[in-house]
Parts: C-alpha cells; sequence; structure tokens
C-alpha cells in the first residue's frame, strides 16, 4: 500500500503550483500579528492593574456606610461585543475580494470559505459565502442556513446579505432557495434556533424593493432604500406580522432601545438612528458626523439615545488623520462604546485606511485600538459594511 | 517600524523564496484544495515569522513550518471550519491503457481527499515524511496508540474502496517498518 501511496502524496506534491506568494505581504501579517499581542498584553497588564484597584476600591466600598450612590458604568447584564475584523490578503487576481478568517476580539477564526458579509449578535459572528450562511462564536464555526439572497444576483436585497440588531441575538437574511420565492429567515444565534422562515414580506410596501434596514428589538424594518423619510415595511418576530411603519413609530422604537445616536440639533428633534455607517469628518482633533442624505443639517450634532446627552468624539492624542477618508460607525461593542474604522465603506481609504478607533460615547475619548494593516494588498473588512467589490489593492 | 530585526525578516524572506512550493504541496495533500492549502501554508508562515527569534537556521524554520501546517490542518478540521470536498467524478474502474499507475495515484488520491484530516494526515506523516510512530505522534499531539489507530483505520478505508475497482492495485503495508 505505501508505495502507491508515496508515490500519489509525491505526485500531487510535484503538481501543487503554488503562484504570487508575496514575502511583504507575510512579514506585514507577521508584524501586525506581533503588534496584536504587544497591545493584548500591554491592555492584559492594565486590565490587572485596574482589576486590582477596583477590587481595593470596593472592598472599601463594601466597607463603608456611604457607598450607596450610583454607579457610573455599565449595567453588569448589558451585552458587550468583541471588536471584529477581517485582513484580507489577496493572492490572486481571480478571487475577488472575500474573506477567509475574522478577527473576534483576540481570536482568529478560520472561515474556510470565501465571506461576502459579516454581521454580529451578542454572541458571535455571522457571515455569509455564496451559498451559506455562517455563525462562529469564536470557537466553532456551524452552518446556520443555506442559500442567502444575494446582491450579485438579487438587486433588491441591497448590499447587506445578513442584517442583525446591535444588541441581542437575532439575525436575519433571504433565503432564495427558492429563487423565484424567496424567505424571510430569522435566526436566534443564542438558541441557536431557527425562529422564523416564511415567504418574504410584501415588498408593494416599500416601492417593490425589500431592503433590509435594521433590525430594532425584535422588528426588522424594510425599505425601498429611496430616503429614509420613505415608508418602511416592519416585520414583528413576537407576532410574525408584517405593516407598513411610518417614519415616526420607526423613530420611536430607536428611542426606546440602547445603542442608538440622535443625529440633529437636540436630542428631542433630531434623527433617530442605529447609528451604524455613519460617517464622521474630522475636524481639528474632532470628529464630525455627516449629516446624513435629507438630513437635518449640514454639520449636525449627535446626541446618545439612552441619556440624552450630546457626543463629541475626541481623536487620540498625537493621532494625525489628516487625509484620510472618512471613519465610519461599524459597530457597538456595549452602550457607550463604539468603533470605527478610517476609510470605512469608501474608496480609496487614505492613509490611514483600516486604523479601528473605539470612542466612548460618555467621555468623547477615542483610542486607537487597532492599527492599519497598512500593506498594500491587504485590505480590512469590518462587521456591517459591504466589501467593496470594485476594490482593486495597489500592486493587482 | 518593523519589530522584527532586517536580519530576521531576511532569514524568513529567503525561507519563503525557497522553501514554500516544497511546504505548500505538503499543504495540499493535507487538505486537497489549493485554496485552503494556499490559506494553510500562508498561516504556518505568519506563525513562523512571530516564532522567529527561536527558529533562526533554516532548517529549523521549516521544520516548524511543515509542523504547524499538520496541527493548523487538523485544528481547522476538529473546529469543523470546514468541511472535506464531495467527491464529484468517480474515478474510472477498469484502465485498459498502460497508464495504470497514474490512474490507481490518481484514484488514490480521490479516496485520500475523502479521508478526514486527522487520517490524512497521519498517512502523509508516515508514508511521504518517513515519521516514526513516535515522531508522528509527537507532532500530530497524540498517543502512539492513536497514530497507529489513525492509520489502521485509513488504510481499510483505502482498501475497501479500491478493492471495489479490480483494475487497482493493492500492495502491503508491511514496508513502513519503524
Amino acid at each position: 500500500m505505501n508505495k502507491p501511496l508515496r508515490e500519489t502524496f509525491a505526485r500531487r506534491m510535484d503538481e501543487a503550483e503554488l503562484n504570487d506568494l508575496d514575502t511583504d505581504a507575510l512579514v506585514g501579517l507577521g508584524e501586525s500579528r506581533l503588534r496584536r499581542r504587544r497591545l493584548a498584553a500591554t491592555l492584559g497588564s492594565a486590565g490587572a492593574v485596574i482589576v486590582l484597584v477596583a477590587a481595593l476600591v470596593v472592598s472599601r466600598t463594601n466597607t463603608s456606610e456611604h457607598g450607596t450612590g450610583p454607579v457610573d458604568h455599565p449595567s453588569p447584564g448589558q451585552s458587550v461585543r468583541a471588536l471584529v475584523y477581517s485582513d484580507v490578503l489577496r493572492l490572486n487576481t481571480g478571487n475577488g475580494l472575500r474573506g477567509r478568517t475574522v478577527q473576534v476580539g483576540d481570536r482568529v477564526v478560520r472561515t474556510g470559505n470565501g465571506f461576502v458579509h459579516m454581521d454580529m449578535t451578542d454572541d458571535g459572528v455571522v457571515y455569509t459565502s455564496a451559498d451559506s450562511v455562517w455563525f462562529t462564536d469564536g470557537g466553532v464555526t456551524t452552518p446556520i442556513g443555506s442559500h442567502p439572497c444575494s446582491y450579485d444576483t438579487h438587486l433588491w436585497v441591497g448590499p447587506r446579505v445578513a442584517v442583525s440588531a446591535n444588541v441581542g441575538s437575532l439575525v436575519a437574511w433571504f433565503d432564495c432557495s427558492q429563487p423565484a420565492r424567496p424567505s424571510l429567515v430569522v435566526f436566534d444565534t443564542a438558541s441557536k434556533l431557527e425562529t422564523v422562515r416564511r415567504p418574504m414580506p410584501s415588498c408593494s410596501l416599500v416601492g417593490g424593493w425589500c431592503l433590509f434596514d435594521a433590525v430594532i428589538g425584535d422588528h426588522i424594518y424594510f425599505s425601498s432604500g429611496s430616503t429614509r423619510s420613505a415608508a418602511h415595511a416592519m416585520f414583528d418576530v413576537t407576532t410574525g406580522r408584517t405593516s407598513t411603519a411610518t417614519h415616526q413609530s420607526y423613530a420611536e422604537d430607536v428611542r426606546s432601545h440602547p445603542r442608538g445616536l440622535v443625529i440633529g440639533d437636540s436630542a428631542q428633534s433630531g434623527e433617530p438612528t442605529s447609528g451604524i455607517g455613519l460617517a464622521f469628518h474630522v475636524d481639528g482633533s474632532r470628529l464630525v458626523a455627516r449629516a446624513p442624505a435629507n438630513g437635518p443639517s449640514q454639520s449636525p450634532g449627535i446626541f446618545d439615545t439612552t441619556t440624552g446627552h450630546p457626543v463629541e468624539f475626541r481623536l487620540p492624542g498625537g493621532y494625525d488623520v489628516r487625509g484620510a477618508a472618512d471613519l465610519a460607525l461599524f459597530q457597538w461593542l456595549d452602550d457607550d462604546t463604539v468603533a470605527l474604522m478610517v476609510g470605512g465603506g469608501r474608496w480609496p481609504g487614505g492613509p490611514h485606511y483600516g486604523d479601528i478607533l473605539t470612542c466612548r460615547l460618555s467621555s468623547g475619548r477615542c483610542v486607537l485600538a487597532v492599527s492599519a494593516p497598512r500593506i498594500p494588498r491587504i485590505v480590512r473588512i469590518v462587521p456591517n459594511i459591504t466589501l467593496p467589490e470594485d476594490y482593486r489593492p495597489p500592486g493587482i | 517600524m518593523a519589530i522584527r530585526r532586517q536580519e530576521d525578516i531576511s532569514g524568513f524572506s529567503e525561507l519563503v523564496a525557497v522553501r514554500s512550493r516544497a511546504l505548500y504541496g505538503a499543504a495540499y495533500v493535507l487538505v486537497g484544495d489549493h485554496q485552503l492549502a494556499q490559506d494553510l501554508l500562508q498561516e504556518a508562515l505568519v506563525k513562523a515569522y512571530v516564532a522567529w527569534p527561536r527558529l533562526r537556521d533554516q532548517s529549523k524554520a521549516e521544520a516548524y513550518v511543515r509542523r504547524t501546517i499538520v496541527t493548523t490542518a487538523i485544528s481547522w478540521r476538529r473546529r469543523r471550519s470546514f468541511h472535506e470536498r464531495p467527491v464529484d467524478r468517480v474515478p474510472d474502474i477498469s484502465t485498459a491503457d498502460d497508464t495504470e499507475r497514474l490512474a490507481t495515484a490518481d484514484a488514490l488520491w480521490e479516496h485520500l481527499r475523502n479521508l478526514p484530516t486527522r487520517q490524512r494526515a497521519a498517512l502523509f506523516l508516515r508514508y511521504h515524511e518517513d515519521l516514526s510512530e513516535a515522531e508522528t505522534a509527537e507532532l500530530m499531539g497524540c498517543s502512539v496508540g492513536a497514530v497507529k489507530r489513525q492509520v489502521f483505520v485509513a488504510l481499510s478505508k483505502l482498501r475497501i474502496e479500491i478493492d471495489t475497482h479490480p483494475g487497482l492495485q493493492f500492495l502491503d503495508d508491511k514496508e513502513v517498518t519503524r
């Protein structure tokens, strides 16, 4: 047996032709991983100090008769999401720009296949490949659906193949197993169960299109993709009903949930939004929100829906991002922290393209959480922002 | 500014330039898919870069990368983050011409691709790399008994498959003695 086996192995090894292995890019990836390790080690040390200090404070507070005041930090029950991104190395011209690994906090998840979109729930990452929907908690990866309708073949889907809320475990997509009769699928990543599968909601409510707009709590919103002020359709996961949703009811829904922003002149009069995709431009050391299409003003303020307080993000000290494209908000890490990527969703992204900042709503303080790969053939991808299919990194 | 020193980067670049093709071949026979093999090699090389100060010497580095290719392939499979490719073409049963050896290799390859990664890795290390059972066990992170079991089960499966194809020869497995 072993002679044919040896021959078979040898022949396949000889025939396996490797092309286009870029040493500079490999060095870049290695450097990037080394930097992440150093950052993790630094954060770990800092975290240990903070835990120690916190333990001392708690210990003193518990022994004090005056320790009953309000607590100014996230509630214990609040879900906290890991920072998620993917650095994609393009080895071939023919494979398109598709991710193959996902960084989930400090863990690297092999997707094992090219994915085209990723999204987050409280439990992990959902990503879609051409013919499947996958879920990973950072350790185990499992298929949770098949044949998601994609923008490539079904323009009405829009660029977000799957959509989830800023908090919670629900994720929704359209199933095109039967292309003539697509179904809406809602999956709960906590229970690992499909909770809804039904024919696509009537898109006549929204001008014939069924773009995913947002998931707010148990409500999935669709729109025609034209303007935010156009009528929405809303599918209620709890009741299983689809209905029209007015701009006002949508706004009230956003305001009634944590992890939302109000864009405008005041928390009361402004436009509520989930915040995902919101673009910021740099003005000195400040980050100023760009007014959305049909928005209230050219340089609107932003406010936290939970507290109503204004939010004024500031760049980290000494961080010079001049010449970069806008920063895009792509993920809520907790009720008070968001993640922004330099150049997110816009191409070319500029010299800092791919830097990820995390910003606190309460203090406005931003820190550089992950540096850009700064390697010409590596493209950084983040959740909620579609892969730029038309992007061609330099050197391709 | 790079964290690794320039001489380390040069040493790593030399390894990539000189040995990546052979290493890619090993990755390919382990996962049976070109794109996955490329990813696997990339991952192993990046790990080698991170560990470079401990390796330096190119022979050590190559051994490290080979080991990493095997362990990473097994860990990917363990996480079920990729799946074995189904055979979409059954190999021809009879081979009337004189290329029987090639047909044997083709058919064997199709069956090898369908083996679980650990079993394929065990066969690869024992029959191609000529490692002993102890060395194979050490590299795969399991016991010698587990290696024996993996090899036995893999060969049994291959025997069953090959026996259904009268044109294919099945040689004895006593040539590996270590």
